[in-house]
């Protein structure tokens, strides 16, 4: 018996042995993408040490149009090898490269240490801030320029030397189309000079010339159309791009017609060559969905690591445990209050509040109540980002004395007196009895639901995966505005229109934009609360004071009021305060201010387009459902709880 | 039996008629068994046990059992001298939270070890002194000393242990943290709880803060506090050494870039550490030896200088090192090794530091020239940092082995990412065995860009412990990797018994929240016994690596899947569906598959049936 089966087994593999002997079509692939790799790689090369160069040699009054020429030089042949390096070492590019003009903290040093921006972007408000040079100007720019030039010649040194797969090139593509187009048509990387919608034609050009490389193998395999498709795609692409401008491309049409499409079309790919996944690696954390067909499709992201739960672990019986925690006052000291009291599901999950009623009725809490629609996508949580899991918040929240006022042990302990809850807790994480009810559990069951509250099925993303559905022009108008010309994108990126960035969604970002105490643009006051750099103790620095979690942008028709403190009632007002610059705008103090503190010279219709579309956005279908009835205690203690709580 | 394997074929058959092409193979490139799950060690002959896990072993506290804390750092070790038992470990705790029963702040927690018969090891049961029985034991800094807060570094020395705090506070809302932290923030009255043993110093009254980040000693073997190294200065000491002389101590700290102290203490009389003279080292302007200055050191008179002892340092052109991390002397040639862990761009902190007085040592403007920068440029870079050596006889300290390597475009070659990448150096220790001398280097990787983790595309680090044998020389070829901690943590603390053939290492902080059993979730103390074995077949392993066929073992298997040699391999399962996809790899983690039957393939073409069973 056992002889048999080896001799199956032997048979079984000999089809693969013969392929193997095959000369492989992966071996020209490897070396046609190695030469790709070089080719680029020399051209950064040469543009970077000509930049440098020019920066040395230039002196401060004559050559500021010769080193824009050479700055725009480099920063395009930079962009054809954009995909492939933010893919290939993201860190390296946010730092280094063309991250954000920000200072960041440190996060190893045990000091509250802020490091200074380096790269593209900080040497684009150099450039461009205004139309001179002093000499403090170029000494910074000469510092930035060899910086530069060393961390190109090192990130390309991590390029050519990267264990490429057929993989990672895909995947680095696929990268590459969601980076566009969430950022990159936004003119997000120019933080001062004029962004150009053609800026990210070289980008599209490496991400064709990757595809590419898999047209043989897609042929031999009768499948040679789905590439000549592909490339058609990026034609439309770039051909839109080309055909209008900045402030007048229709940004809808250009994903509905090209770059979801594309994006959809990198996976196919992947799929009809049978080329591993990424999640097929191995057990650790992947945040893009890779077999996604729409960059705005309900699965394109992943629960994130924060919320304790993985993609392989969310089972409907946890997740129902973790719908009845939510709606169960039980949580709470007096029995009164459910996570829902704040969060109902009919006002996607916030409480219409300024800011919420704290337990007991005895005055408010400090701040608005968040939507928790997506919140399983960020990676820290509450306005101030000061927890790092979802069990966390739920700790915050139990040991509050104005929300539920009572200790992780006196909660297990209230849950543990209902054999109803052990027999739940029993079956959701497969215990035996009281022991598997404890404060993780119940952090991971809520984590569970909370994967389930999501969210990207509103008309409009519908309209933008390419369905039947039509959007009206001021939508249409809207859209295009929020991802360009009034530069709400470059925070609230898509696909979640919130702090968590693309295209690898690892981090998720806070703002200053200096929101008043009231809304109030004559005689403006300041909000005293000091945001994430009242969060955790080592991001107590200036560079995060009055910073707060950039929240979603889906669902806020339902979600009024607005900001950290809830201090504006209308979408208007809100426009209207980002339009006027934010609080330095309206002449509050904001030294370290993120938001761009210029007037936006938004119309009357720009303002109403731009509403139109946010509250296009609009989707909890299947979101608000509520438990029929809260499991029955064993003692005679809170017997009666209402479902969501009493107030 | 005969039915189960009825079955498999049956199975086997599905799976032939289902089975997909192998996906399309790409040239092995590099052993890069990264984004683990769990500890990776070799295989045979080593074997592996999990002994500590963090918030699951509970520590008896004297008043009742508490979960033990987490984030294992340092590990202190006294062997025993009867023999009847390996010896006791103590591990350090880099937290702070507040905790009832342990105590606020950080804090440690001892075990006793024991050999098994098969030669592997267990926590043997024990009653201390103070009446506490059990496996683990908490130290009690709260009611003796006063608190502690991210124990991580330390000294073993003759049955003592220190342990080292190296976050530097400087008031006491950060030490409260909201009540997360230490509740009590009144004034530390120095002596009140027991006597801090140096004369006209009990009954000070400090700040809270003020009674933090001195080197502690404990008595490892009662999990007792003794005293808090007053003398010794206040800094952010990571770790240090005491020499033969039972005299002289030298002293690392890891704080800020360039403002990081090498001191030195020298007692008065043999294993007395409270009376003697303390100095900071000051490098030869352009050389690489240097001078000891000496600080005013009576805690009951210089107080003032001891408790922030870098204002005083600066003033005297003190030499700032980056910052440094373990320290540990080599028995075999008498010289010290400090890691530096490197700073990505450290030039604004030099310019600070120069400013102020300090000066910076000639390894570091040696660096900067060869990069062609000046050291305070915002463009001198130094990602990966290095192990220094410190020469005791004539004081000199220079880099020993940079971490790297640094790739550029220039040098790289196409899909050849090195196999071995030493990044941010921070544990080290030494390991004699069969009369051989090894270094043993642990990482802590300061970040993933430039080369740090092999960058795949999946997210995620993973820090690694090489070995280095002394007698060769000190190349990143001739480094040989001992083990791999899961993504997201640490690997530290070593600790070594039974005359190097058992070790002890710690994984810290592990991002692996839901996947797996307790010790790839918590901080965890692992030993790795059978190293005399290991060391005696590194060289043959590094040499003549078998070829052809590659064996996949064990099998049944419960958590993970080992390849005689790195190749690219596929897991079906029962229904065909390819379920994992490894490239040169010679582990899969498969601890979040479902218990079956599977089928791998492996690139030499050949198919066989792995089990999965828990």
């Amino acid at each position: 018996m056992k002889h048999t089966l080896l001799a199956f087994l032997a048979i079984a593999s000999i089809p693969f042995v013969i392929a193997w002997l095959v000369p492989d079509e992966h071996v020209r692939r490897r070396e046609s993408f190695r030469a790709m790799i070089a080719e680029i790689s020399s051209n950064v090369r040469a543009q970077s040490s000509a930049f440098d160069d020019t920066c040395i040699n230039a002196s401060t009054t004559v050559d500021l149009t010769q080193i824009r020429r050479s700055y725009e030089e480099l920063r395009s042949v930079y962009k054809s090898m954009e995909p492939l390096v933010e893919y290939i070492d993201p860190s390296a590019v946010s730092t280094y490269i063309n991250g954000s003009p920000l200072p960041k903290l440190d996060v190893k040093s045990q000091f509250v240490d802020i490091i200074e921006p380096q790269g593209l972007q900080v040497i684009d408000e150099v450039l461009y801030n205004d139309d001179s040079l002093s000499n403090e100007d170029l000494l910074q720019l000469r510092a930035l320029s060899s910086s530069l030039r060393t961390s190109m010649q090192a990130i390309s040194g991590v390029m050519i030397s990267a264990p490429w797969t057929d993989r990672m090139i895909i995947e680095a593509a696929r990268s590459g189309v969601l980076r566009i187009t969430a950022m990159g048509i936004t003119g997000f990387d120019r933080p001062a000079s004029e962004p150009h919608i053609t800026d990210d034609i070289p980008a599209l050009k490496t991400i064709k010339r990757s595809l590419e490389l898999f047209g043989p193998a897609l042929t031999s395999r009768g499948k040679g159309a789905l590439l000549n498709n592909a490339m058609s795609l990026a034609d439309t692409a770039a051909s839109l791009m080309n055909g209008s401008s900045f402030n007048n491309i229709d940004r809808a049409t250009l994903i509905r017609t090209a770059l979801d499409p594309l994006y959809g079309r990198c996976a196919d790919i992947q799929l009809a060559l049978e080329i591993e996944v990424s999640t097929e690696i191995g057990p650790s954390e992947v945040i893009v969905n890779p077999t996604a067909r729409s960059m705005f499709q309900t699965d394109v992201l992943y629960p994130s690591a924060a919320s304790g739960i993985t993609r392989v672990s969310i089972s409907p019986i946890l997740v129902e445990l973790g719908r009845t925690l939510f709606f169960d006052p039980i949580l709470s000291s007096t029995g009164e209050r459910a996570c829902a009291s704040c969060h109902d599901p009919s006002r996607g999950f916030t409480d219409g509040r300024t800011t919420s009623i704290a337990l007991g009725r005895g005055g408010s809490l400090d701040r608005n109540a968040p939507t928790l629609i997506n919140a399983v996508h960020a990676r820290r949580f509450f306005s101030d980002l000061r927890a790092m899991r979802v069990r966390d918040v739920i700790a915050h929240v139990v040991t509050n004395e104005n929300e539920f006022n009572s200790t992780l042990l006196e909660m297990v302990g209230r849950l543990r007196s209902s054999n109803e809850y052990i027999t739940l807790f029993s079956q959701a994480f497969g215990g035996n009895g009281p022991e598997s009810v404890d404060a993780t559990n119940v952090g991971i069951a809520i984590g569970a639901y909370l994967t389930t509250l999501v969210s990207f099925n509103s008309r409009f993303d519908r309209y933008l995966r390419g369905e039947s559905v039509s959007i009206s022009e001021a939508e249409r108008r809207g859209f295009s505005l929020f991802m360009g010309r009034a530069a709400c994108a470059s925070c609230h990126f898509p696909p979640t229109y919130a702090g968590y960035v693309p295209p690898s969604f690892t981090d998720s970002e806070s703002e200053i934009i200096g929101v008043p105490l009231r809304q109030d643009t004559i005689n403006a006051t300041a909000d005293p609360d000091p945001g994430r750099a009242g969060g955790i103790d080592r991001e107590n620095s200036v560079i995060y004071s009055g910073s707060f979690k950039t929240p979603t942008v889906r669902n806020i028709a339902l979600t009024a009021p607005y900001f950290h403190n809830g201090a504006y009632m209308t979408l208007e007002g809100v426009v209207d305060f980002y339009a006027r610059g934010g609080g330095r705008g309206i002449g509050l103090s904001v030294p370290y201010q993120t938001l761009p503190f210029d007037n936006l010279n938004l119309s009357v219709q720009d303002r109403d387009d731009l509403v139109a579309f946010m509250k296009a956005l609009t989707d909890t279908v299947g979101l608000t459902r509520r438990p029929s009835q809260l499991p029955r205690m064993s003692t005679r203690v809170f017997q009666k709880r209402v479902i969501g709580g009493e107030y | 039996m005969r039915m189960l394997i009825l079955i498999a074929a049956l199975v086997a058959a599905t799976f032939a008629m289902r089975a997909q092409d192998f996906p399309v193979r790409i040239e092995p490139v590099t052993m890069t068994p990264y984004l683990q799950g769990r500890v990776v060690v070799p295989p045979s002959p080593l074997k592996y046990q999990n002994i500590f896990v963090g918030g699951v072993d509970t520590v008896e506290t004297g008043t009742g059992r508490a979960a033990a804390k987490q984030w294992h750092d340092y590990i202190g070790y006294v062997s025993d001298p009867t023999g009847t038992s390996l010896g006791w470990a103590i591990v350090n705790h880099e937290m702070i939270e507040s905790n009832d029963k342990i105590g606020d702040g950080g804090g440690m927690t001892m075990f006793k070890l024991g050999k098994k018969a098969d030669g592997t090891v267990e926590v043997l049961p024990q009653t201390l002194s103070d009446g506490r029985s059990g496996k683990f034991f908490n130290v009690d800094f709260a009611n003796t000393v006063g608190e502690t807060g991210m124990n991580c570094g330390g000294i073993s020395w003759s049955g003592r242990v220190w342990t080292a705090e190296e976050w530097y506070q400087t008031n006491n809302k950060a030490i409260y943290s909201d009540g997360k932290g230490f509740r009590d923030t009144t004034d530390f009255e120095i002596g009140k709880m027991q006597p801090s043993g140096f004369a006209g110093l009990d009954g000070k009254k400090i700040k809270r803060y003020e009674n933090l980040n001195w080197m502690v000693e404990i008595d490892p073997k009662n999990a007792k506090a003794v005293r808090k190294q007053y003398n010794w200065g206040r800094q952010g000491f990571e770790a240090g050494v005491i020499m033969d002389d039972q005299k002289t101590v030298y002293l690392f700290e890891d704080g800020d870039a360039g403002k990081s102290l090498l001191s030195k203490f020298v007692a008065e009389t043999p294993g007395d550490f409270t009376k003697g003279d303390l100095y900071f080292y000051k490098q030869d302007a352009g050389q690489f030896t240097g001078t000891w200055v000496k600080v005013p050191n009576n805690p009951a008179t210089d107080w003032n200088i001891l408790v922030a002892p870098h204002a005083w340092a600066k003033t005297q052109g003190i030499t700032g090192f980056t910052r440094l991390e373990w320290g540990q002397i080599n028995k075999t040639d008498g010289k010290i090794y400090i890691t530096e862990t490197g700073n990505d761009k450290p030039g604004s902190r030099y310019k600070s530091a120069l400013a102020e007085g300090w000066t910076l040592p000639k390894h570091t403007y040696d660096r900067a020239a060869a990069q062609g920068f000046a050291v305070d440029s915002s463009a001198y870079w130094d990602y990966y940092g290095r192990v220094l050596v410190f020469d005791p006889t004539d004081n000199s300290v220079k880099s020993y082995i940079e971490g790297g390597p640094y790739i550029t475009d220039a040098q790289a070659v196409p899909g050849l990412y090195p196999e071995k990448h030493l990044s941010n150096p921070d544990g080290i220790g030494f390991l004699y065995v069969n009369g051989k001398t090894f270094m043993v280097i642990e990482e802590d990787l300061n970040g993933t860009n430039f080369g740090r983790m092999p960058n795949t595309g999946m997210r995620g680090t993973n820090c690694e412990a090489w070995l280095l044998d002394m007698s060769k020389a000190p190349t990143f070829d001739n480094l040989y990797r001992l083990a791999i901690s899961p993504y997201g943590s640490e690997i530290t603390g070593f600790a070594s018994f039974d005359d190097g053939n058992t070790v002890l290492i710690n994984s810290q902080h592990p991002d692996n929240a839901t996947i797996g059993d307790a010790a790839a979730k918590n901080s965890l103390t692992f030993a790795i016994t059978g190293m005399k074995q290991l060391v005696s077949s590194i060289d043959k392993d590094q040499e003549d690596r078998p070829q052809g066929v590659v064996m996949v073992y064990p099998n049944p298997t419960s958590s993970q899947l080992n390849f005689s040699e790195p190749t690219d391999a596929a897991l079906y399962d029962a229904s065909g569906a390819r379920v994992r996809v490894v490239r040169s790899a010679t582990t899969v983690d498969i601890a979040d598959l479902a218990s079956g039957v599977y089928y791998i393939r492996t690139a030499d073409g050949a198919t066989q049936l792995v089990v999965i069973q828990r």
